[in-house]
């Protein structure tokens, strides 16, 4: 069930009914607890258990963490068995075919005959979400930031609250558990702002994203035939539609838990308005960010131990990034890129990419953006390597065949002008200030034409979340 | 309470607003859907009478051949209108009626109306296109269901969509399956879903319908099928071309046909045929029902103007009563006539038409 569905609509408007109507803070937490296992469950029931397994493990953790306060080492071993049970969910399910298979070409390649095995799995979905938000229950414990849930079913409910289960944001046990402690009430429930959010994380979606993903995937299917003009106009589409998608869905997210009275972490602030890549990474996923910067980045030294190591540390929190999205080399190359250019803006050498103008600092960010993601979106090192060749040299293949690729529509570059003006307008507040205090009346005189006038853009072809597949 | 009247306030500034957006949406350009449709609401006091169809009356009734016989036959200054589309089927023809019809044409005093058969089912594999969502008005989608009772069964292609139905309750249960189409088709419309990048495209008018205002003036509708740029009616033709006997085939087995007349019982929408005939007659035309000559044998038609529920049928698909629109060279592909062969319909078309002048003058 995606946010975007219409049937969400009927299950959201039900859990929200049902939510407001009980009057005791247990009855409510496991209602939504109920609610988001019968909304996981409707993509596969099976993969419940994991979910299960995952909670399960931390909850034993956790515990063993804070009774062995002071002695670090029983601590370190309750520690590694959260960090063994979540990761080897993580490895066997999203890794083990991609490092086995790597491994048999390898010594292939070495001239070593070897047949190693495969699982072939299907990725649960949002596996990579949550097992990053069970393992910082048990690292913010060990590392003191945090005490246990007080209930199992607390702890149920931070992992696998529906409007961040399956593609965040991230959240931090530390930001969100506290919030269960005390029921919520209509009060702390911003009505209008959650409204506003979860109409333009659909607007995002639903009527952006899904409507250059045909060209974007048509541009893909025949890499090298294309000419680089209409290469680099797909890139600057895939840009577009990646940010509507995964944006989008964190706005719905964000709006939805907002009208249950729950506040779950920004996690973009307008990332396209960056100047730099590391600026862009500040904005872009940001509970990733924080994620690998508490857990990653910080516990390897940070920069406590020198110039250098901090480089270090930081390109490869950006290649574990990079691998977090998916089991593949180009996720790998991808996240070494940007790792490297993050860490040439910061030596000397890259000092001068601050002393260009304001916009063109922006034009370098996307330039390095928009050529980078055709790693991300292609299935191989290969394919991206004949993009990426045509995108820099103009040099392509035989054209293709007409109508293969279809042109550009027209209507989407009007469209896409005012998306972003509205999205610079927007990271003003003010235009989100005004809309969210408005009276009731004109507050519902303007949704109601807004909702009229989006309705005729939703794509008839609507694509699956790209974040769904990591 | 102000809430309450935020919630009131939302739903009246949709509705106001969605009545602006879909009002904006425009025909499909299909085979010519939009720019027939156009013209004729710009030309309403030019014509007297309208031929309403598919492709058959598209490419097979000539106007100015039609108005010349007629005039012939002594009914001068008559014109006429041909407004068949490709495809159109039943309900998207009253779809486009309705539209004419509401127009309040004062000249217009006879509506040709080719085989209503007010067929439910979505023969397209693709239920989402253009056309589809079009006729899906509030009326006609209402009308599609109910007719379903008629239907007789799902078309091959829909087995599978429809199996759970099919296997749940046996004969007739697949029918909620295709209800369900149509309520999707009908709520695609009236909320104008999807329908943003064509309103826009009309706007700066990027969407060039075929055929142009100036080919429709020249003919009054008729389109020469010679010049039909669609791909699938050149092959249509080289088909129809390769295997000379499958006419003849066809022929022969339409006149063994035409001797069986069995009077419908079930299996036709009484409703909707009765309702459109109204619906002409309110707008101060009269209907005349007519079969095209391709080949088929019509049955259903013949035995409703046997009982009376069609008041006037042109049965040109008779062998016994046209055999001048037989002949294999008449005809383009199995159902259409070549230009000549429409010529040919037009004046017969006239001379039928005269004769029932002729009646009623008596």
């Amino acid at each position: 069930m995606l946010f975007v569905e219409f049937r969400f609509l009927f299950f959201f408007a039900a859990v929200l009914i049902v939510h407001w109507g009980l009057r005791w803070n247990l009855a409510r937490k496991i209602w939504l607890l109920l609610a988001s296992y019968a909304f996981y469950a409707g993509w596969d029931w099976r993969f419940l258990g994991l979910i299960l397994f995952s909670t399960l493990v931390d909850w034993v953790a956790g515990a063993g963490i804070h009774r062995n306060e002071g002695r670090r080492g029983i601590q370190r071993a309750w520690l590694g068995l959260s960090l063994a049970g979540n990761l080897g969910l993580l490895g066997t399910f999203k890794y083990f075919d991609f490092f086995s298979e790597t491994a048999e070409g390898f010594l292939n390649w070495l001239g070593v005959g070897a047949s190693l095995p495969v699982l072939n799995l299907v990725l649960p979905v949002g596996i990579s979400f949550y097992t990053f938000q069970t393992l910082s229950y048990s690292l913010d414990i060990y590392f003191g930031k945090l005490k246990p849930a007080r209930s199992l079913l607390d702890l149920a409910l931070f992992v696998g609250f529906f409007p961040q289960l399956v593609a965040g944001p991230i959240v931090l046990a530390k930001e969100f558990l506290g919030q269960l402690d005390s029921a919520r009430t209509r009060a702390m429930v911003p009505v209008q702002w959650a409204l506003i959010l979860f109409f333009v994380g659909f607007v995002k979606k639903s009527c952006l994203s899904d409507a250059l993903s045909p060209f974007v995937d048509a541009v893909h299917a025949v890499p090298g035939a294309v000419d680089a003009w209409t290469v680099w106009i797909s890139a600057f589409a895939f840009s577009c539609q990646i940010y509507c998608d995964f944006s989008g869905y964190t706005d719905m997210a964000i709006g939805c838990a907002a009208l249950l009275g729950y506040r779950l972490p920004t996690n973009f602030n307008a990332p396209y308005l960056g100047k730099s890549v590391g600026e862009f990474w500040k904005r872009w996923h940001v509970t990733l960010g924080r994620w690998f910067f508490e857990y990653v980045y910080v516990p390897m030294g940070g920069s406590r131990k020198g110039a250098y190591r901090s480089l270090w540390n930081l390109w490869v929190v950006f290649v574990l990034s990079g691998l977090w999205h998916g089991a593949g080399l180009t996720y790998i190359v991808y996240g070494m890129i940007h790792g490297a250019f993050v860490v040439f803006e910061r030596i000397p050498a890259g000092q001068f990419l601050r002393k260009l103008p304001g916009w063109l600092q922006t034009v370098y960010m996307h330039f390095v953006w928009m050529v980078t993601m055709t790693l991300f979106r292609s299935p191989t090192i290969g394919e991206a390597t004949t993009i990426v060749s045509t995108m820099l040299t103009g040099r392509s293949g035989p054209a293709p065949e007409a109508g293969v690729v279809p042109p550009v529509p027209t209507w989407m570059i009007p469209t896409l002008a005012c998306a972003f003006l509205v999205h610079v307008i927007w990271q003003t507040g003010q235009l989100e200030r005004r809309w969210s205090e408005a009276s009731p009346i004109t507050f519902g005189a303007i949704m109601g034409a807004a909702v009229a006038l989006a309705i005729p853009w939703i794509s008839t072809n609507p694509a699956p979340y790209i974040y769904f597949a990591f | 309470m102000r809430p309450a009247l935020g919630v009131l306030s939302f739903i009246l500034t949709f509705l106001v607003v969605n009545r602006l957006v879909v009002a904006r949406v425009p025909l499909p350009p299909e085979a010519g859907m939009r720019t027939k449709t156009e013209f004729l609401l710009d030309h309403l006091e030019d014509y007297d009478a309208i031929w309403i169809g598919s492709s058959a009356t598209l490419y097979g009734l000539r106007p100015l051949e039609f108005n010349d016989e007629l005039a012939k036959l002594g009914y001068p200054g008559f014109r006429i209108y041909n407004l068949g589309v490709g495809g159109m089927g039943s309900f998207e023809t009253i779809s486009v009626l309705r539209r004419v019809l509401a127009a309040g044409p004062k000249r217009l005093k006879w509506v040709f109306y080719e085989e209503p058969l007010f067929d439910a089912l979505l023969w397209y594999p693709d239920i989402v296109n253009q056309r589809y969502i079009q006729w899906h008005d509030a009326r006609n989608t209402l009308s599609a269901i109910r007719a379903l009772e008629y239907a007789k069964e799902p078309p091959a292609y829909k087995a599978e969509e429809y199996e759970s139905f099919l296997l749940a309750g046996g004969d007739g249960e697949w029918r909620r399956g295709a209800a369900a189409e149509h309520i999707e088709l009908g709520l695609r419309r009236e909320l104008a879903v999807g329908q943003g990048p064509r309103i826009y495209e009309s706007l700066v008018h990027e969407d060039e319908a075929w055929p142009t205002f100036d080919a429709i003036a020249e003919t009054d509708g008729w389109m020469d099928i010679t010049r039909d740029p669609a791909p699938g009616a050149k092959k249509a033709h080289d088909e129809f071309l390769a295997r000379p006997k499958q006419w003849d085939k066809r022929v022969a087995n339409m006149i063994r046909l035409e001797k069986a007349r069995p009077v419908p019982e079930g299996h036709y929408d009484l409703d909707s045929l009765r309702q459109l005939i109204a619906d002409i007659r309110a707008a101060g035309a009269e209907p005349i029902m007519y079969v095209p000559p391709r080949g088929l044998p019509s049955t259903m038609m013949m035995s409703l103007a046997d009982r009376g529920e069609i008041p006037t049928l042109f049965p040109f698909h008779i062998t016994s009563e046209f055999p001048e629109l037989l002949p294999r060279e008449l005809h383009y592909d199995e159902g259409h006539f070549n230009p000549e062969g429409a010529a040919l319909w037009s004046r017969v078309f006239a001379q039928r038409f005269a004769r029932h002048l002729d009646s009623l003058k008596d």
